[in-house]
């Protein structure tokens, strides 16, 4: 989509090539938008499947071996197909921009960072149709259940983690190095837009915890393969070690999981506002307060395990904390809006949504850091809402909004305006009709992760089937929109939304192949 | 302007690092920090004063439990 | 494709809804405790709400007022310290607030002391089995809903999902005290109504407690994903008064006895495997399926196969000892002599297994001793 207007001396390879070897922020940027994509429908039709299956009483359409494996795949694939590639792939496309760098600082790593990427997914995807099956332990793949009692193709899996892991990490010191290193002259550190800084703290905690994720899947290599007995009670090890040290892992995840929405929603609220982000320093500071706590409330996700009391205690305080800083970020959006002069462009409503629905999700949060309560609460569909509110019509509604927003920089045109809207509020409304009857099942007594139910489940569980579907099909009004939009949208202006402010609006639109080649001023 | 005189205080960088654990920092603060170059005291403070953080909360903790 | 239409068609035919309802809030429960946390869930849910409202409402005010099309014009403010230090110390004290009730209760929970009655409960991959540490009592409680119902061929009944064969049972208003563990995986018992939800973890002992106010029956689930057939292990709680407890104690010890005098008795073959086939379907059909087969590289297959048509000596030590480091468990405490007996001899005669073999209960019977 850039080649036709490639301003400078040299643009991109043409063919296959281009794509293989491209070592441009923007090329790359596209690569893992579009792997993020496919990984999205992939986990998206797992979840179609599910829901299918959970729309009755009794076993309809799959067998519980089959529903667990597809459980299990659609978490991983989301997580780490989805959300994580969707957020690098922004990154890729807007830090250099934001900046004022030429390209991110270690092109030829960016490449490897990316193309690790499919292979570790083909060979995740190519366990469901080995012997045994698919990894069928869920996502957190709490042993002995991933171990000892796991299907082999749990070694693949292993395997795969270890590649996404090492993607990752090269990916988050890319953006540090150039986050530090590239900024223009004049662009100092308080001058950094809310995205950059959002993803500069994102990057350290994938760092800091992705290789603790490495060490799980190691030790657990080391129990099914060499003999080693970490998590195995009959040799002297501890089952719940693994999950102390998953969730060490784990919940730095899940804000790496919603910082840089955090961060996409501070830069398209104050462009629609037309008003500048109230509070831009308590932002910065709220950002890495959360970064910070996230270390120190992992074992909330065990409150049912048997920790001695202290330990409870402790780790309900610390997560009842993080409701502060986030809390901060909430007021400081809904500030930004106030009294601003507002228009309701896609990716606005896709934000204000982000708004309104994560703090719902957050709600839930608290209640669940309630740790008395989380008795009832734990692996019940109560659970299962809350974290799909934080994650669906938060970190997804933020990408959806971050693609509106800088689509028509990427490509030089704007996309249907009219679809964007109708691709919205099926979303909305399909998410919606999702996700909020699980409170009321999880409240009722539905444990998670079950194939079949009770009877007194059965009405919830088949509306929220249907919004699945309505939710899940939406998304391909997404796809043709943005082939719309590249192809043959509306041709539009360098600074293409009225009150944008930052340094990627001062380029031509579409964006050059090679920006910034000389470093721009900053006043 | 000059560097030397906006050169953060111990005590600033401390202060700092509260406030980044509160949440809220004036805008006058934020730049006077984003104007330095020695990162590294802030990280050291940020440690230092993550692990009182924790060590307080455990108090908290023990105090509660003594009490209630 | 003849399977999934019979399926589509079960859809319809017995989407039972005998027992549905719109239920949308937590229990209250029958014990002190899920009280408290009942009250401490409405009271941050309501706390919830305010906040909700007051913020959405900012929003929302914004959203009709400060709208480009209604004129609105951006003013310029960005930054307010005294509104910032505010929202962050409300919600601070309001969390305060909360935490104390909540810490109080957590104690009480914590508090393990002083029970009337110990009762072990151990998860095994997918079942539950009780031992009443006082009594020599010891018996498993599995899934008692017929395949059938599962398979959409049957009506579902009311409770289907939540029955078993063999309820725990507790006398009323007296504290028991559950000694958790599992023998495989990771498993948790839950039981809603009392607010006791503990991970049951090989190698571990959990502690939870309850006094149950009334008389009833309580219905549970496994909350930890343990494998396969997780959905399908309820728990179910016979909670009686002093007397009934004691009576039931007591049929329950009489009919105990009978099953170890029924492995004298002299068995058939067809006897063998008529008690065989219910005993198969009731332990090990989960895993090794209805026809024998297993599951391709999971659970290996007994039809054809070298344990089930070799030494019987090798097929009775596997069924009563498990091997370990696999899913295969120990059935020795398990099932009764009569039902090690017929299942080892359905197992070496089912499917065209044709060896013609009797294992007899007595032989059984002394290798159980």
């Amino acid at each position: 989509m850039n080649s036709s207007v490639a301003t400078t001396h040299h643009g991109p390879a043409s063919g296959l090539s281009r794509w293989l070897y491209t070592t441009n922020h923007k090329d790359i940027g596209t690569l893992y938008l579009w792997f993020s994509f496919v990984m999205f429908l992939t986990g998206g039709c797992m979840a179609l499947l599910i829901r299918a299956e959970l729309f009755q009483p009794g076993l309809q359409l799959i067998q519980p071996e089959f529903f667990n494996q597809m459980t299990t795949m659609h978490g991983l694939i989301m997580v780490f197909g989805a959300v994580m590639p969707a957020f690098v792939g922004l990154a890729n496309w807007m830090i250099p921009m934001m900046v004022g760098a030429p390209d991110m600082a270690l092109p030829r790593m960016n490449n490897w960072s990316f193309w690790i990427l499919p292979f570790a997914f083909s060979m995740m995807l190519s366990t469901l149709f080995m012997e045994g099956g698919a990894p069928n332990f869920g996502w957190t793949f709490y042993a002995p259940l991933s171990t000892t009692y796991a299907p082999p193709s749990v070694t693949f899996f292993i395997f795969a983690v270890h590649m996404m892991g090492i993607s990752s990490i090269m990916g988050a010191i890319n953006i540090i190095a150039t986050i530090l290193n590239l900024r223009a002259p004049g662009m100092n550190m308080m001058k950094l837009p809310l995205f950059v800084w959002t993803w500069l703290i994102t990057a350290f905690l994938l760092i800091a915890v992705m290789p603790v994720l490495a060490g799980v899947v190691t030790m657990m290599l080391m129990d099914i393969h060499f003999g080693t007995s970490f998590f195995n009670a009959a040799g002297g090890g501890d089952p719940v070690l693994f999950q102390h040290v998953f969730w060490f892992f784990g919940h730095p995840e899940v804000y790496i999981m919603i910082l840089p929405a955090f961060g996409i929603v501070s830069e398209i609220i104050p462009t629609f506002a037309r008003k500048k982000l109230f509070g831009y320093p308590s932002m910065v500071y709220a950002t890495a307060s959360i970064a910070f706590l996230s270390f120190i409330v992992w074992a909330h996700h065990m409150f049912t395990v048997g920790m001695p009391l202290v330990g409870e205690v402790f780790f309900m305080f610390a997560t009842m904390l993080i409701a502060v800083p986030t809390g901060v970020k909430v007021f400081n959006w809904v500030a930004t809006m106030f009294r601003g002069s507002l228009t309701f462009e896609t990716p606005m409503l896709f934000a204000l949504a982000f708004v309104v629905l994560f703090t719902i999700g957050g709600f839930s949060g608290l209640m669940l850091a309630i740790a008395p309560a989380d008795f009832q609460y734990h692996d019940t569909y109560f659970v299962v809402a809350h974290f799909h509110y934080v994650l669906v019509p938060g970190a997804v509604f933020a990408i959806m909004a971050g693609a509106y927003y800088w689509l028509p920089k990427w490509c030089g045109n704007y996309y249907s305006e009219t679809m964007g809207k109708v691709h919205f509020w099926c979303s909305f409304i399909g998410v919606n009709i999702t996700f909020f009857p699980m409170h009321f099942i999880g409240l009722a007594g539905m444990p998670r992760r079950i194939p079949d139910y009770a009877l007194q489940f059965a009405d919830f569980n088949a509306v929220a089937t249907v919004g699945a579907f309505i939710f899940g099909f939406s998304q391909l009004i997404f796809l043709y929109n943005v082939l719309h939009c590249i192809r043959k949208g509306r041709k539009a202006s360098d600074e293409v939304w009225e009150g944008s402010h930052g340094l990627e609006w001062t380029l031509p639109s579409p964006a050059p192949y090679h920006s910034f080649s000389e470093a721009p001023q900053i006043k | 302007m000059s560097r030397i005189q906006n050169e953060p205080r111990w005590i600033d960088v401390i202060l700092s690092v509260l406030a980044a654990f509160f949440g809220v920092q004036t805008k006058r603060n934020h730049e006077r920090d984003s104007m330095t170059d020695s990162y590294w005291r802030y990280i050291v403070i940020g440690l230092v004063l993550l692990l009182a953080f924790i060590a307080v909360i455990y108090l908290l903790v023990k105090l509660t439990l003594a009490y209630l | 494709m003849e399977k999934l239409l019979l399926g589509v068609s079960g859809l319809f035919l017995f989407s039972g809804r005998a027992h549905a309802d719109w239920t949308v809030n937590l229990t209250k429960g029958v014990t002190e405790i899920s009280r408290e946390i009942y009250d401490l869930h409405m009271v941050i849910f309501w706390i919830c709400v305010v906040i909700g409202f007051i913020v959405f409402g900012v929003m929302l005010w914004s959203v009709v007022y400060h709208r480009k099309s209604r004129g609105a014009k951006a003013h310029n403010f960005h930054e307010s310290l005294v509104v910032e230090i505010a929202w962050t110390v409300v919600p601070f004290i309001i969390l305060i607030a909360m935490a104390v009730p909540a810490t109080a209760t957590l104690i009480k929970m914590y508090d393990n002391t002083e029970a009337d009655l110990d009762i072990q409960v151990t998860g095994y991959q997918w079942k539950w089995r009780y031992q009443y540490l006082a009594e020599d009592i010891d018996f498993f409680s599995s899934l008692s809903t017929p395949r059938e119902q599962i398979n959409n061929t049957q009506e579902k009944s009311t409770d289907y999902l939540l029955e078993v064969d063999n309820p725990l049972v507790i006398p009323v208003g007296k504290k028991v005290r559950f000694l958790l563990t599992a023998n495989d995986v990771i498993h948790s018992w839950w039981v809603p109504e009392f607010a006791v939800k503990k991970d049951a973890i090989p190698g571990f002992i959990n502690e939870a407690w309850v006094i149950v106010d009334k008389p009833g029956v309580y219905r549970g689930q496994c909350a930890e994903l343990c494998g396969k057939d997780h959905g399908f292990m309820p728990i179910v709680v016979e909670v009686k008064s002093q007397e009934d407890y004691e009576q039931w104690l007591a049929e329950f010890k009489k009919a105990d006895a009978l099953k170890s005098q029924a492995a004298e008795k002299s068995w058939n073959l067809a006897d063998l495997m008529a008690t065989g086939e219910q005993v198969y379907s009731k332990a090990c059909l989960a895993c090794h399926q209805a026809n024998g087969e297993g599951v391709p590289s999971i659970f290996p297959a007994l039809k054809n196969s070298a344990v089930a048509l070799g030494d019987e000596a090798l097929h009775i030590d596997v069924v009563l000892n498990g091997v370990s480091g696999t899913a295969m468990q120990a059935f020795k405490d398990q099932l009764s002599a009569v039902e090690l007996a017929a299942v080892i001899t359905y197992e070496r005669n089912a499917w065209g297994n044709k060896t013609g073999d009797i294992v007899t209960p007595a032989q059984i019977a002394e290798l159980k001793k």
